[in-house]
């Protein structure tokens, strides 16, 4: 597997290169559309946010110069619109919906002990009940193969505070395994 | 395949959560399902929205769920965007409408067009020849307007997501929504050549009568006769809708009236529906009417309407 050079990429696109912005598409559309979904609860207007992000990345192209982290500038961008969505929506008492993320129908894997694959299914239960910014410092680290440094440019908070995050909602996810498990 | 399954914990963390740790077993366990998405279809609509010089994306149903503020500004504010190309000499302008309003626009050349509630058209004109005495004018459509070309002596043509229409100075009305099975047009003056897009111009129908219709279906085009003053009553508020599917009816509800029309239940869509209003017929009225007529019920909510099948409906 090799390394996406996200840096090149971030030059190309200020050659106006939309084979660039492409590939950065393919690369990132299905985590991005996850991880908005998860902040606005609703998959079709997660779509739209991160449509209307990349939209957004491709108008400020010309303005990125050589040192802006790309993936965590997408995100960035990204985020603030979800947010601002949801800010909106509760002012006006909008009923959220949950998000549905689509169950997996794949054999089970037998490599895998029953308990684990029990556990998982309640760990996803319980990620949703973390407070949500440590639930999405967590998401971000283990599914969003990002640095603590990029978590942090993109929920706009210290590298300490974004590692203190992760730290405790795995804790807390841990303590509440044992628990299970010791019952 | 699951997210990111038994990823292991990152340089960062190996302090906090040491790999033999029960923290480390919770980390590798964690997996996130995945959410389905249409990498061409958004990839696409991307390129498009790239290409768009006003930022407009395509009317999608939630719009209309947007906080009423943005919904006002996107009615109300009728994105206007006039490019005058100096250096090519070439002209271009895009006109947007929002849910709920009807607008008159006067293209570049004098040609005036009404465009009906979530309708857009991008109009260019361009030299065919390098001495610049004949002109290509083309419009890219999607909604419904009524035309009225100006005769320049150059070509006019209208690109809809089905239709290609041709014409010299005249007036004709173009039903060609995007998200809609078909296109309609009808002739009011003059004489227009319709094809579907990408078909050759042999295998186009003129229409040179007025009241007469080309209707596109599939890519297959057939002609009928329309009563004029009922296709375009749209223009007076009225509201028509012409063997179009009761899905049509309620997609053209919610663009027509800004409002958002949910279906529940198994109700019949494709049936093929006729309705005409004239002028001032409301929202609530409409969909009465259709669902006496169509075996269906609806509950109003604040943001929206729910229709379901009539609870006592034989079919």
């Amino acid at each position: 597997l090799t390394r996406v050079d996200y840096d090149d990429l971030r030059d190309r696109l200020q050659t106006d290169d939309r084979d660039a912005l492409r590939m950065l598409y393919e690369l990132r559309l299905p985590s991005l559309h996850r991880y908005v979904g998860r902040l606005v609860g609703d998959v079709d207007l997660a779509r739209d946010l991160v449509h209307d992000a990349f939209v957004a990345l491709w108008q400020a192209r010309s303005r990125l110069g050589g040192q802006v982290d790309l993936v965590p500038y997408l995100y960035r961008i990204a985020r603030n619109r979800a947010l601002r969505h949801v800010r909106d929506a509760k002012l006006h008492e909008e009923k959220q919906q949950l998000f549905q993320l689509s169950e997996q129908r794949e054999a089970p894997d037998t490599s895998e002990s029953v308990d684990d694959q029990q556990m998982r299914v309640r760990l996803r239960r319980w990620l949703d009940e973390l407070p949500p910014r440590q639930r999405e410092a967590l998401v971000l680290s283990r599914f969003h193969d990002l640095s603590h440094r990029q978590i942090a440019a993109i929920m706009d908070l210290s590298v300490r505070t974004v590692n203190n995050h992760i730290v405790r909602a795995v804790k807390a996810l841990s303590s509440r395994a044992s628990a299970f498990s010791g019952a | 395949m699951k997210r990111g399954k038994d990823k292991a914990v990152p340089e960062e963390l190996r302090e906090a959560l040491p790999p033999e740790s029960e923290e480390a077993r919770t980390w590798r366990l964690l997996d996130e399902p995945e959410a389905p998405v249409d990498l061409e279809e958004g990839w696409s609509r991307l390129t498009a929205a790239l290409d768009e010089p006003a930022r407009t994306r395509p009317l999608r149903l939630h719009l209309m769920r947007t906080p009423a503020i943005r919904r006002l500004a996107w009615a109300a504010v009728v994105l206007i965007l006039i490019g005058t190309g100096t250096v090519f000499r070439e002209r271009s302008a895009t006109f947007v409408v929002g849910p709920g309003s009807v607008q008159s626009v006067t293209l570049p050349d004098q040609s005036i067009v009404t465009l009906n509630s979530g309708s857009s058209i991008r109009y260019r004109s361009r030299p065919l020849d390098g001495i610049l005495t004949t002109w290509k004018r083309t419009v890219a459509f999607d909604g419904e307007g009524l035309f009225s070309i100006s005769h320049t002596g150059s070509p006019f043509v209208v690109e809809g997501p089905r239709a290609t229409i041709e014409v010299l100075g005249t007036r004709f009305n173009v039903r060609d929504r995007n998200e809609s099975a078909r296109a309609r047009i009808t002739l009011l003056d003059g004489i227009v050549r319709v094809r579907a897009r990408n078909q050759p111009e042999t295998t186009a129908e003129v229409l040179e009568e007025e009241g007469d219709s080309a209707i596109l279906v599939d890519g297959l085009l057939a002609r009928a006769e329309s009563d004029v003053a009922a296709i375009t009553s749209w223009t007076e508020r009225g509201f028509v809708l012409v063997d179009e599917s009761l899905r049509d009816l309620f997609r053209e509800l919610e663009i027509r009236f800004d409002r958002h029309v949910q279906v529940a239940g198994p109700v019949e869509l494709g049936r093929s529906i006729n309705m005409f209003y004239q002028a001032g017929a409301t929202f609530d009225q409409i969909l009465h009417d259709a669902c006496v007529a169509h075996g269906c019920t609806y509950r109003e909510y604040s943001d929206k309407v729910i229709v379901f099948p009539a609870p006592n409906d034989p079919r």
